[in-house]
């Protein structure tokens, strides 16, 4: 029944078999694209990830890092699967890596410290306008700047690794929204933080 | 502990009924099942009922 039930969605398919004609040979007629399985994720110990996207920064270089998983989107978007919050997760992973490089307590310092990083591995040019709320302009960003218009913010990795960097500096979570972006049809990147 | 069924997901461009959206999701343990042994390899009617001892 569930075969059939498989058959009918066009997920699975058959053919006869050459030799013995009566019986049926069955075959995946879709794309696998994976799986989701909570309880596997509770084999992973709490920081294993975390550890393991570290130890993957720390041997390679961050621009290759960061390029590596912005293609790894394009290819699953090539499948209609946007794994935006993933990515978001990633780019925590990586700010909070880079912050100790570029901690520093005065805020003009700290903002300074991470526009130059941005330019250092080709990530985009930074500016930051700080008020009550922050907004951060990137120009020429590495995530969205050959993006196709798909009429909504495409910056995730980046958003994660900003959204890290300010809360580990401030020392509580703010909330960052991306306003403007390369894949929007804008020619330039506008995130917002506020508290 | 709770443990919950793990899903497939699955690019089905065989829908006819639903030109935008081509994404199944599997979550009958059973079709996990038989989906898990025809991904790696074709299988004839009686493996697969043999192999999912039903």
């Amino acid at each position: 029944m569930h075969l059939r039930d498989l058959r009918k969605e066009g997920i699975v398919n058959y053919r006869h078999d050459p030799i013995d004609q009566r019986k049926k040979i069955f075959y995946l007629n879709a794309d696998y694209l994976g799986s989701i399985d909570s309880n596997k994720s509770k084999i992973l110990k709490k920081d294993q990830t975390k550890l393991m996207i570290d130890e993957f920064i720390e041997k390679g270089d961050v621009e290759y890092i960061i390029l590596l998983t912005h293609a790894f989107k394009s290819l699953l978007l090539e499948f209609g699967m946007d794994i935006s919050p993933v990515l978001q997760k990633i780019g925590n992973h990586i700010g909070e890596y880079i912050f100790s490089q570029l901690e520093n307590d005065d805020l003009d310092v700290f903002t300074k410290n991470i526009a130059q990083y941005w330019l250092k591995n080709n990530l985009g040019e930074l500016s930051f306008k700080i008020g009550n709320n922050i907004e951060i302009t990137c120009i020429d960003c590495f995530e969205s700047k050959e993006s196709p218009i798909l009429g909504k913010p495409g910056c995730h990795l980046e958003k994660g690794m900003l959204e890290k960097l300010f809360n580990m500096f401030f020392n509580f979570d703010l909330k960052i929204d991306e306003i403007m972006c390369y894949s929007m049809g804008d020619e330039k990147c506008v995130y917002q933080i506020q508290p | 502990m709770t443990t919950s069924n793990p899903i497939q997901i699955i690019l089905n461009e065989n829908k006819t009924n639903s030109p935008m959206v081509n994404i199944d999701i599997i979550k009958s343990p059973m079709k996990y099942e038989i989906l898990e042994l025809l991904r790696h390899d074709e299988m004839n009617f009686e493996e697969i009922v043999e192999n999912t001892s039903k």
